[in-house]
């Protein structure tokens, strides 16, 4: 007679090793769910690293105005102004650095490249447009600069204006041939970089009843009313020279800032004392380097922060 | 009547010997095979999770390199990753294509998948094993996979 308990063990068997089978199952499927979990968990560090670069290049900029505008010590060298720059970073960094440990970043930012510049300017308003020598047409920049920006011109006495074609003349070239000119005449300011001709009218009316009025071509207004479209050396790569024509046929106060060293803008003979043109140490950008790490990322760029030349 | 009973209690142990093998049989051919199926969805869906986060740090390390003018930036995007797949290892490739994309492969399972992704920085063919990885921007301008930190 067949023993009754013995009829179950391969049943029992068979269900203990499917039971095994499906422990195992359990298990790699655990592990799917725990890496789909993970995944959805996990964060974009790109746009804190960007803006940290956008936020270095910005307070760059800001440091680079400030210094070249408020030189309370008047640094007649480099040397000072490059310290007053170098303080004004350090605090720019510091706070950026401070700010950025708190969510767990690090950032290590430093001064790579410092392009020193020069103003270019006249503070005698009662003066015309020509160099120290009174020389009519002259170049306060001559085909050996990379770049310049923050032109303005204030016309003291519109009575020195005359109509085209010996109106008052900039002229601005790059190193592909591109120019553009602002002529100042008797109540018009026009600009032609090739295409139209843009003129700009106080609202409208004559400038010609205005005695006197600013034209800031870097900020776009003539007179304190925007004119749109004027754009200080639009559409032009660096500007590599500027030129004066009939300079005495305006008189006033002109400043610019251009990228080359004190001592090497323009010709012997052009610059003096305050009495008439003269230059000025400045600081026209900088190259910083930016350090942006945490657990998952390295991030370190050149940044460059000249201010205006990503301004559109 | 014992004499009767021999004759079927031994048919009858035959029969319930050959029923419960066949009924095992059965049952252990029907769960491997399920075990086998899900074992390959699992590893899929695993390998497809893997290939997104890749994609996802290989397109966020070419917006960092879009972002900037410098020509030489560094970048550098760590991803601790599974070393196993479904209890078997895999394979990581970037492929170098017109089109590029992320190629995993997994031999236990026999698996394979593809994910695409959006670029504009050139890539780099290369392959590692499943794990740690590093997404680097190389001086040659390119974007690679290289095996990362295990620690």
């Amino acid at each position: 007679m067949a023993d009754l308990d013995d009829r179950a063990q391969i049943l029992l068997i068979t269900g203990f090793a499917l039971a095994v089978t499906f422990v195992g199952l359990a298990l790699i499927l655990n592990s799917v769910i725990y890496t789909e979990n993970l995944a959805t968990r996990s964060e974009s560090t790109t746009s804190q690293a960007i803006s940290h670069a956008r936020d270095v290049e910005a307070g760059t900029e800001a440091v680079i105005e400030y210094v070249n505008e408020f030189n309370t010590s008047e640094p007649t060298d480099y040397v000072d102004l490059i310290d007053d720059f170098d303080d004004g970073f350090a605090t720019v960094t510091g706070v950026s650095r401070r700010h950025q440990l708190s969510d767990g970043q690090v950032i290590d930012d430093e001064r790579a490249t410092l392009y020193r510049g020069s103003w270019i300017t006249q503070t005698n308003a009662s003066r015309d447009f020509t160099n120290v020598s009174g020389t009519s047409d002259w170049s306060p920049v001559n085909n050996n600069s990379d770049g310049a920006r923050n032109l303005r011109i204030f016309v003291n006495d519109s009575s020195t204006l005359v109509d085209a074609p010996n109106a008052f003349t900039i002229d601005v070239n790059d190193t592909a041939g591109n120019t553009w000119e602002l002529s100042i005449g008797p109540g018009n300011v026009t600009v032609d970089d090739g295409g139209p001709t843009l003129k700009c009218n106080d609202d409208g009316s004559d400038l010609s009843t205005l005695s006197s009025f600013w034209v800031n071509v870097s900020q776009g207004t003539v007179a304190g009313h925007e004119c749109p479209g004027l754009d200080f050396a639009a559409d032009l790569g660096p500007i590599q020279a500027v030129n004066f024509s009939n300079p005495g046929n305006i008189e006033g106060t002109y400043r610019f800032l251009v990228n080359k060293s004190e001592g090497e803008v323009g010709t012997t003979g052009d610059y003096g004392d305050t009495s008439g043109p003269f230059t000025k140490v400045a600081i026209f950008g900088a190259v910083v380097e930016v350090d942006f790490e945490r657990a998952e990322l390295v991030y370190r760029t050149d940044v460059r922060a000249i201010p205006e030349e990503n301004d559109d | 009547m014992t004499e009767d009973r021999g004759q079927a209690i031994t048919f009858e142990y035959t029969m319930g010997i050959g029923i419960a093998v066949v009924l095992v049989t059965g049952l252990l051919i029907a769960g491997g095979g399920f075990i086998s199926d899900q074992r390959s969805s699992a590893g899929r869906a695993e390998l497809q999770v893997i290939g997104q986060q890749i994609a996802a740090d290989v397109e966020a390390a070419d917006r960092l390199i879009a972002s900037t003018k410098d020509a030489d930036p560094t970048v550098q995007i760590r991803r601790r990753l599974p070393r196993d797949v479904a209890g078997g290892h895999y394979q990581i490739e970037l492929v170098e294509a017109a089109d590029p994309y992320i190629s995993l492969a997994s031999t236990d399972p026999d698996l394979t998948v593809s994910v695409d992704f959006v670029n504009h920085t050139a890539v780099r063919e290369s392959s590692i094993a499943g794990g740690p990885v590093l997404i680097e921007y190389t001086s040659g301008g390119r974007l690679t996979i290289e095996p990362g930190d295990p620690s």
